[in-house]
């Protein structure tokens, strides 16, 4: 693909005003995307700009309200996902559709009727066999440089296995065009490394491949050419080797864009959750954390790194006290070191108790003692604040419940990875979903509706909330709004420990980097970060450290200054020999 | 291959529907429904048109007696209505309360028959209340029970829960009739004992049930939208993920509702016994149960709009039956009435949350027109 511009350069596939509208959302306008045979083309967009859409008009889900669609020349017009297949288009979606309780190969010949185009060698035939499918998707795994089991079950797959099934099932199908979606979202470095081998094999044997991202670096290695969608249009498509990372940043989201994420040093840190040996099962009952230990701090952002599905959905649960765990313990420090006794979370009897056992002193540093005094004299002592803690307190959480762990005063924020299945509320407004945290404050058994109101209304200005209104449901927003929403209510809480995961998922470039500064800014008023996240580079240029998870056991805890992704990518993938 | 693509009519979802124009959609709905009622019954009945509204407005506006037995009627189903709101709202779909009623009517009689000769009627009357609502909340907190604990299908097991309830109350009336005529007749009907008193110049009028079932409506309407309770229930019935997150007990929000449920059921239970009917049987609740259940959902959970669609089904199917029994057809046709009444009110949701757009095929005009031209020359 030396000349791209030169005419005699085949045009595979070529859109013409694709249209596209969902109620009033326009998801696509008047889209022109040509791909040439033999290239591999890049299409990159925030989320939401429309990238997969056009993708899915192209094979079929969708049918697009205006435009047409020219393969080979030909106008065609493509009315379900078959239509495509027998144009030699065929799409890898991000969620797999594949049966879990087959072999790859019976997934391959899934669907497979006698009058499919096909690359099966007795496709004349009224039957076919497994056996010779099998050899077929053998030759063809070695042809491109696969790695695939014809006659594993999929459910003992990995997800970079997974990927390359649905891959190998499309190419089955003769196609001449393949479409991926996102495909590096769920893969360690080294797999990407893979995969971008087999996409340039099959490049080299004249197919064409579109591959929907927005991650800049990845297109710049990968991709001969980049169209750039944002908002629903396509804006422009450019030669990779003509452009560089930080133009099509810019194109992307169509102002300047600062990609760089500060990361400010340490602020004072100190303990302040101790995670020691725990064991936690997931929701099938099988171990997902087996044996973990680390020590967050305050003043910094720890970052969890592993394959989504490690455990690190189950490890920040079990923190909650959303989870169980028989073993193992987790234990909050609350810096409570020479700051004064309150009747908050304390009941008088605990008071006395404490004192009993020395743990408070005065101001002149004298220690107190409440013998031969009465409770009322305590109670001005202590409401005065008069008397101080020793040292900081030492929590144990093993076994609360998340009211229970705030009933002791100790506010852990958690934003969850799957935000409106746990954390918010869809179908209710804004203003509710801020009530979620605080609705058991008010009066009588009522709820008091005021103060979210007026949070609602200050995080909207200060997050930049795009949505009609206050009362608007939250469903109803933007992924990036909806975690603005969350984001800010557990920031307002004002915690000690602040755990997310992946809270930019889904989330366009502005609204992470947002979420990136308001992280980094807990750090710096002393909270104790800790952020699951999926993206290496961010990890490593966001956090302080960066503790590494793979199959449930932690494979290395690491400086995150002085770390590079191969090491973190090999930490992912360790298996560790479990004596 | 091209007329595939151009599609006549095409459905998009509304997004931006100001309230008033959402109230004049359903309000034309609501109108056409009874323009539709007159039609048919001209079209069935010897009676004109216009005669049906005649008899409807007579049968609902005559007077002042028949026109609080209307309110009496709206009242019954509204309350049973607003009984189901607050596990609808969790998501809980109680279809049973039409047993819940009945249980607590069983409770309610039982202390009219067994305990009200015997005591001051106010006493009496707390008695029955609250066998009243041991019956009504021990039936509906069965199916809580076993929601909470099992996770057991609601929707089965609160119906089926309402067929035993007929059983019961058909094999206890069997039992208790004495005449072996397998019908109760009014219990303490000379003396009253255990009675809801009723106010005179009203005739035996249903004023007190009015009184009751307001005050019942206000501390819903309270509990839903301003407690603490009403919003834990919602989470629950929205993400029971996020209720976990706050530490919501879920099991415990579940159960507590469903007892509020039954509680509200078995007020329309003492009512239909202690304030009305004074027997029973096991067609009391003869399906407000389920008709409750439309009333509710119509009503979005809304307590007032919930008041003001019971009052309009209440209207429709009281004063189609008085037509039915003046103009002279069969009374199976005024439920013909009050289901299609219901339809349309119920079709008038998909106008306010869709859009339908109706685009001609600009060529096959063109044909027409040319073939028209054509038969012109």
């Amino acid at each position: 693909m030396e000349n791209n511009t030169n005419s005699n350069i085949e045009k595979a596939i070529e859109l013409i005003g694709i249209t596209k509208t969902f109620g009033n959302v326009v998801a696509n306008k008047n889209i022109n995307l040509d791909v040439y045979k033999g290239e591999i083309l890049s299409i990159l967009g925030e989320n939401g700009s429309g990238k997969t859409t056009a993708m899915n008009v192209l094979s079929g889900i969708y049918a697009p309200d205006e435009g047409k669609i020219i393969v080979n020349g030909n106008e065609v017009l493509i009315k379900s996902p078959k239509d495509s297949l027998k144009l030699g288009i065929g799409m890898v979606h991000q969620h797999f559709k594949l049966v879990d309780v087959f072999t790859a190969v019976e997934n391959v010949v899934l669907g497979f009727s006698k009058d499919d185009t096909s690359t099966l060698s007795h496709k004349n035939s009224r039957k076919f066999s497994l056996k010779e499918a099998a050899k077929e998707i053998t030759l063809m795994c070695k042809k491109y440089g696969f790695e695939l089991d014809p006659y594993k079950k999929v459910y003992n797959m990995s997800v970079s296995e997974k990927q390359t099934l649905e891959i190998v099932k499309t190419l089955f199908r003769g196609v001449d065009v393949l479409i991926l979606d996102e495909p590096t979202a769920v893969l360690t470095p080294q797999e990407i490394k893979k995969l971008f081998d087999v996409v340039r094999n099959m490049k080299k044997d004249g197919k064409s491949i579109i591959i929907i991202t927005h991650k800049l670096n990845e297109v710049m290695e990968i991709s001969d050419r980049v169209a750039i969608f944002r908002k629903g249009e396509h804006v422009a498509t450019v030669e990779t080797k003509k452009t560089n990372e930080k133009q099509l940043a810019d194109m992307m989201v169509g102002e300047k864009i600062n990609l760089e994420i500060k990361r400010s040093e340490p602020n004072n840190p100190q303990d302040r959750l101790f995670v020691n040996n725990i064991f936690v099962k997931n929701n099938d009952g099988q171990m997902a954390i087996k044996g973990v230990s680390f020590t967050a701090r305050s003043g910094e952002i720890l970052g969890i790194a592993g394959i989504s599905g490690s455990g690190q959905k189950e490890l920040l649960e079990a923190i909650q006290g959303l989870r169980p765990y028989e073993t193992g313990e987790v234990t909050f420090q609350n810096p409570k070191e020479n700051k004064p006794v309150t009747f908050y979370h304390k009941t008088l009897k605990r008071v006395k108790f404490l004192a009993s056992m020395n743990q408070f002193h005065y101001k002149d540093g004298t220690p107190v003692s409440f013998k031969g005094m009465k409770d009322k004299e305590i109670k001005e002592l202590v409401n005065e604040g008069k008397v101080l803690f020793n040292k900081d307190e030492i929590v144990d959480l093993k076994g609360l419940n998340p009211k229970e762990i705030r009933g002791l005063g100790i506010r852990l924020s958690f934003v969850p990875e799957d935000r409106l299945g746990m954390g918010l509320v869809g179908n209710m407004s804004i203003i509710d979903n801020m009530m979620l945290r605080s609705y058991r404050h008010g009066k009588g058994g009522f709820v008091d509706r005021d103060r979210p109101k007026k949070l609602t209304k200050r995080i909207i200005k200060e997050l930049d909330v795009s949505t009609p209104s206050a009362e608007t449901q939250v469903s109803k927003l933007s992924g990036g709004n909806i975690q603005k929403v969350l984001v800010g209510r557990e920031i307002a809480l004002i915690p000690k420990v602040f755990m997310a995961a992946y809270p930019v998922r889904g989330l366009d470039i502005n609204s992470s980097y947002l979420i990136y500064k308001l992280l980094d800014k807990q750090k710096q008023q002393g909270i104790a970060v800790i952020y699951v996240g999926e993206d290496l580079d961010v990890l490593i240029d966001l956090c302080d450290r960066i503790l590494v998870l793979c199959d449930g056991h932690v494979t290395g805890i690491v400086d995150a200054r002085h770390t590079t992704k191969d090491e973190i990518g090999l930490l992912m993938t360790k298996h560790e020999e479990v004596q | 291959m091209k007329k595939d693509r151009e599609r006549i009519i095409r459905i998009s979802r509304r997004t931006n529907l100001k309230w008033w124009q959402k109230i004049l959609i359903k309000a034309i709905f609501v109108l056409v429904a009874f323009l539709m009622c007159g039609v048919i019954s001209s079209l069935v009945s010897p009676g004109s048109f216009f005669d049906f509204y005649e008899y409807m407005f007579n049968g609902t506006f005559y007077n002042t007696k028949i026109f609080v037995n209307l309110l009496w009627q709206a009242g019954l189903l509204f309350v049973i209505a607003i009984a189901l709101t607050p596990a609808f709202k969790m998501k809980f779909w109680n279809i049973g309360a039409e047993g819940q009623c009945l249980m607590g009517g069983l409770g309610a009689l039982i202390g009219l028959k067994f305990i009200a000769p015997f005591v001051p009627n106010i006493i009496a009357l707390c008695i029955e209340f609250l066998l009243a609502a041991i019956f009504a909340c021990s039936w509906a907190v069965i199916p809580a029970i076993f929601k909470a604990y099992f996770n057991t299908n609601e929707t089965l097991f609160t119906l089926m829960m309402n067929y035993i309830a007929m059983g019961i109350v058909a094999a206890c009336v069997v039992a208790w009739s004495t005449s072996g005529s397998s019908v109760l007749g009014v219990v303490n009907n000379v003396n009253h004992e255990g009675w809801l008193p009723f106010v005179e110049s009203f005739g035996n009028s249903y004023i007190f049930n009015i009184l009751i079932i307001i005050g019942a409506s206000i501390v819903i309407f309270l509990y839903l939208g301003f407690s603490q309770h009403g919003y834990e229930l919602q989470v629950v019935g929205g993400s029971r993920n996020t209720a976990k997150y706050l530490g919501i007990n879920v099991k415990s929000v579940i159960i507590r509702t469903m007892l509020l449920s039954g509680l509200i059921c078995s007020v329309a239970g003492f009512l239909m016994v202690v304030g009305a009917s004074h027997s029973i049987n096991e067609t009391l609740v003869n399906g407000r149960g389920f008709t409750a259940i439309l009333v509710s959902w119509l009503g979005e959970f809304n307590v007032p709009t919930m008041a003001i669609y019971s009052f309009l089904v209440s209207f429709v199917s009281i004063g189609s039956s008085n037509a039915a029994a003046w103009i002279g057809y069969s009374s199976t046709v005024s439920n013909v009435l009050t289901g299609l009444f219901f339809l349309l009110i119920i079709s008038s949701t998909f106008f306010v949350n869709f859009r339908v757009h109706i685009k001609l095929p600009k060529r096959k005009k063109n044909e027409e027109t040319a073939i028209s031209s054509k038969e012109g020359a």
